[in-house]
C-alpha cells in the first residue's frame, strides 16, 4: 500500500482538538469504538465506505440514515467530512491513531506482553503492579501469544521494548560464537 | 594444523557457552508504515539520530535520512524482500561506520566492510571508522608539497598531483578515464618494494561485476594488490550501498590518512553515485532541484572531497585533530595524506552539465580525456590545453621543473601552428621548427597502457622533447629512440637517473643526456642526417 502516512495524522490530531473543545473526548472516544466495532462485524459497511463507484451525497446519506442519534454530532461529522473530502479509506487508520492519541491525553501506556502461553489471571495482576510502578502511570495490558519466542516474554511499551525471550538469548549465543572464527 | 580432538572443541563450546550472560535491557524499537523501493517508512524511535544504523526484524539493515514530524524515513542496506508492514525495527545507537584494518589491504570488499573476493574473512584488529566525518580543520593540514606520480608522462609533466590533492579525471566513456587511474595505482608499486607505501583504495560505483573483476586480476597480476583495497557496490547493489560506496572508501582512506601514512583514493565514477543518490532523494520525497538532484547534491561531493587532505607533519597537533574517532585516537601520527582521484563521465564532452561544473569547481584541478585524440591515436588522450592542476606545480621536483616548464607552452603554440598548417601554405623555417618539435613531442607523450613510467625516466625522455634532440627522427620512429635512449641510459649512466630522481640538475647531466640522445639519433636515423 502505497498511501501517505500523514493524512490519518491529520484528522486524527483535528479531531482530538474538536473532540477536547467541546469537551467530549470520552464520548466521541466511545463512539469511535463502536463504528469500529461495526466496521469489523458488518464488512458490507466498510466495501460501501471503499467502493470508487458509488457517490459521496449517496454515501453520507446511507450513513446518515443508522448513525444519526447514535453518536455524537463531532463523531458524524468527521465520518462526513472524510466523504465529502473522498479520504473515507483512510478511516480505520484515523480511528488507530486517535486510539493513541486518546490513551496519550488519558496518561494511559497501551503495553502489549508476548508469550508462549496465556498469563493467569494472578500473573497478569502482578505484572500490571510491576508496571504501574515502573512506568508511574496507568497501565492496559493486551496479551499476545507467540510460540515462536521458545520460552520467556518481551514487553513493549510505546518505543520500548523489554525482550525475554529464549529465542533471542539463542540469538545472541549464535551471533557471539560465529563472530570469533579465530577460536 | 596439530591434532585437535573432538573433546577438545566441545570444551571450548561449552566453555563459551557457559561464559553467555543472560541480560535484557530496553531496547528502543519501532514499527514499518511502508516498506518498498529500498526506502522504508518506520513510525516510533522517537529518539533516533539522523544517519544512525537501524536493524528490522529480518536483520536486513537500514540507514536513517529523514526525521519528520510523524515518521523516519531510512534507507536499506540490503533487500527488503523480508521487511513487511507492521515489523519492528530497532535501533543500535551507532552511526553508520565499518571496520578497517590492516587486514583489509589486498580485498575486494563491499560498502559494509564485508569480503566479497571468497578469501575468508577479515584478519587483524579493526577499528571502527565512521561512513559521514567532519573533514580536517585548517590546523591540521598543510599544503601539498610531495609529489604523487601517476607515472603518465603528460600528467606528471605538465598537470603534477601532489599528495592530498583533489584531481578531477573527466571525458566521455571509452577514453580511458579508468586507465589513469588504475596506470597510477600501479605505479605505486614502486614506493611499495622500497617499503613506504601509498595505499590505494579502488572504489568502483554501480559498475558491472565483470568490470571489478577484471580491474581486481589486473591490479593482482601487476603486484598492485599488495597495497589496494577494492570498494565494490556494483550495479546490482542497493542505490543506498551505491552512494554510500565512496564514504566506505574514504574511511578506509582516513585510516591510512591519520595514522602518517600517504594513500590514494580513486572514485569511479561520481556521475553514478550522484545519480544513486537522486534516487533515493526521490523516493524520500525530498524536493528535486535541477536535472532532477536533489539541493545537497553539491554538499554531498564537497563534504566528501574535502577529506582528502596532506596532514601537517606534527604529531602532537595531529593528535587533537577535529572529529577523531574513539578507536583510532591512540594510533594518529602527523604528515599522512589523502589523494583523490574522482572521475566524471561526461555525455559528447559536455562539461557545463550539472554534476561536471560542481565536481570540477570543488577540485584542485581536472585531467580532461578527449575522444578525438583518442581515436587519434593519441593515448592517454589527455586534451593538455583544458586540463589543468592547481596545486600540483609545488610538489613537483626540481629536475622536472626545470625539464618540463615549456612544454605545456611548447604544445599549446604547436596546436595553433598546426590548424594553419593544414591549409597547405608554405611555412617559414621557424615555423616547420615548431611543428615538428611539437609532433614528436606528441609521440613522446604517448604511453601504452599497464606501463607507468618512473619519474627520472620521464625527465630524460622529456629534456630530448623540449631540447629538440629528436630532430633528425621520424615521427614514426620515435618510439624506437624511447626504447634504445632509457636502456642506453640505465646501462651506461644509472647515477644520471639517481640524480635526476633527487631532483639534481645540472651541467654534467645536461651533457650526458645530450650525448646519449645524439648517439641514438644517429643509430636510427644515420642518412637522414647526412641529407639536411
Amino acid at each position: 500500500m502505497h498511501h501517505s502516512v500523514k493524512i490519518p495524522v491529520r484528522y486524527a490530531k483535528a479531531l482530538m482538538m474538536a473532540a477536547k473543545e467541546a469537551g467530549r473526548i470520552d464520548v466521541v472516544y466511545d463512539d469511535l469504538m463502536h463504528v469500529s466495532e461495526l466496521l469489523e462485524s458488518v464488512p458490507e459497511v466498510m466495501n460501501l465506505l471503499n467502493d470508487p463507484v458509488i457517490r459521496s451525497s449517496i454515501k453520507i446519506k446511507i450513513l446518515k440514515n443508522f448513525l444519526e442519534n447514535k453518536i455524537t454530532i463531532e463523531t458524524l461529522n468527521l465520518i462526513i467530512l472524510l466523504i465529502s473530502n473522498k479520504r473515507e479509506k483512510h478511516f480505520p487508520e484515523i480511528l488507530k491513531v486517535f486510539k493513541v492519541l486518546y490513551k496519550h491525553d488519558k496518561g494511559i501506556k497501551e503495553i502489549t506482553l508476548k508469550s508462549t502461553f496465556a498469563p493467569d489471571s494472578e500473573m497478569t495482576l502482578r505484572f500490571e503492579e510491576l508496571l504501574r510502578k515502573n512506568l508511574k502511570s496507568d497501565v492496559e495490558i493486551t496479551n499476545v501469544i507467540d510460540k515462536s519466542l521458545i520460552g520467556g516474554f518481551t514487553i513493549r511499551v510505546d518505543d520500548l521494548l523489554y525482550d525475554a525471550s529464549v529465542k533471542t538469548q539463542l540469538k545472541r549465543i549464535k551471533e557471539k560464537m560465529t563472530e570469533k572464527t579465530d577460536l | 594444523m596439530s591434532h585437535i580432538t573432538p573433546g577438545e572443541v566441545s570444551d571450548i563450546i561449552k566453555k563459551q557457552l557457559q561464559s553467555h550472560k543472560w541480560k535484557t535491557e530496553y531496547e528502543e524499537v519501532g514499527t514499518v508504515l511502508q516498506v518498498g523501493d529500498g526506502i522504508a517508512r518506520i513510525f516510533g524511535l522517537n529518539n533516533v539520530r539522523s544517519n544512525e544504523l537501524i536493524v528490522f526484524e529480518s536483520g536486513t539493515k537500514g540507514i536513517v535520512l529523514n526525521l519528520e514530524e510523524d515518521n523516519i524515513g531510512a534507507v536499506l542496506l540490503g533487500g527488503g524482500e523480508h521487511i513487511n508492514e507492521g515489523d519492528m525495527v530497532k535501533r543500535t545507537g551507532h552511526i553508520a561506520s565499518l571496520g578497517v584494518g590492516e587486514g583489509l589491504v589486498g580485498r575486494v570488499i563491499n560498502t559494509l566492510g564485508t569480503p566479497i573476493d571468497g578469501k575468508g574473512g577479515v584478519t587483524g584488529e579493526l577499528y571502527d571508522m565512521p561512513f559521514e566525518r567532519k573533514a580536517p580543520g585548517v590546523i591540521y593540514r598543510q599544503p601539498v608539497v610531495e609529489p604523487l606520480y601517476t607515472g603518465l608522462k603528460p600528467i606528471d609533466s605538465m598537470i603534477p598531483v601532489g599528495r592530498g590533492q583533489r584531481e578531477l579525471i573527466i571525458g566521455d566513456r571509452q577514453t580511458g578515464k579508468t586507465a589513469i587511474a588504475i596506470d597510477t595505482i600501479i605505479n605505486q608499486r614502486e614506493f611499495y618494494d622500497k617499503g613506504e607505501p601509498v595505499y590505494c583504495i579502488y572504489v568502483a560505483i554501480g559498475q558491472k561485476n565483470s568490470t571489478v573483476a577484471r580491474i581486481a586480476k589486473i591490479l593482482e597480476e601487476k603486484g598492485a594488490m599488495k597495497y589496494t583495497v577494492i570498494v565494490a557496490a556494483p550495479a546490482s547493489d542497493p542505490a543506498a550501498l551505491q552512494f554510500y560506496a565512496p564514504f566506505a572508501g574514504t574511511a578506509i582512506g582516513e585510516f591510512f590518512r591519520d595514522t602518517g601514512r600517504p594513500a590514494l583514493i580513486v572514485y569511479d565514477d561520481l556521475l553514478k553515485q550522484a545519480v544513486a543518490y537522486r534516487e533515493v532523494s526521490l523516493l524520500l520525497r525530498r524536493p528535486p532541484g535541477r536535472e532532477a538532484y536533489p539541493g545537497d547534491i553539491f554538499y554531498l561531493h564537497s563534504r566528501l572531497l574535502e577529506r582528502a587532505a596532506k596532514m601537517i607533519s606534527s604529531d602532537r597537533i595531529a593528535a587533537q585533530m577535529n572529529d577523531l574517532p574513539a578507536s583510532i585516537k591512540h594510533l594518529v601520527k602527523g604528515n599522512g595524506s589523502l589523494t583523490a582521484l574522482p572521475i566524471v563521465e561526461t555525455q559528447a564532452g559536455d562539461v557545463s552539465a550539472y554534476i561536471p561544473t560542481n565536481v570540477i569547481s570543488i577540485t584542485d584541478g581536472q585531467i580532461f580525456l578527449d575522444t578525438d585524440l583518442f581515436n587519434a591515436g593519441i593515448r592517454p588522450a589527455i586534451n593538455v590545453g583544458i586540463s589543468v592542476s592547481r596545486v600540483g606545480g609545488k610538489a613537483q621536483i626540481k629536475s622536472m621543473k626545470k625539464v618540463a616548464g615549456t612544454l605545456k607552452i611548447d604544445q599549446a603554440q604547436y596546436r595553433e601552428l598546426e590548424a594553419f598548417s593544414k591549409f597547405g601554405a608554405e611555412l617559414d623555417p621557424v615555423t616547420m621548427n615548431v611543428l615538428d618539435k611539437g609532433a614528436k613531442n606528441v609521440e613522446l607523450l604517448k604511453q601504452r597502457q599497464y606501463s607507468p613510467l618512473s619519474v627520472e625516466k620521464q625527465i630524460a625522455l622529456i629534456f630530448c622533447g623540449t631540447k629538440g634532440l629528436l630532430k633528425n627522427i621520424p615521427v614514426s620512429k620515435v618510439k624506437e629512440f624511447e626504447e634504445d635512449f632509457l636502456s642506453t641510459l640505465e646501462e651506461n649512466n644509472p647515477e644520471v637517473l639517481e640524480n635526476l630522481r633527487k631532483g639534481d640538475f645540472n651541467e654534467q647531466i645536461t651533457y650526458i643526456l645530450e650525448e646519449t640522445a645524439g648517439k641514438i639519433s644517429e643509430k636510427i636515423s644515420p642518412s637522414e642526417k647526412l641529407n639536411q
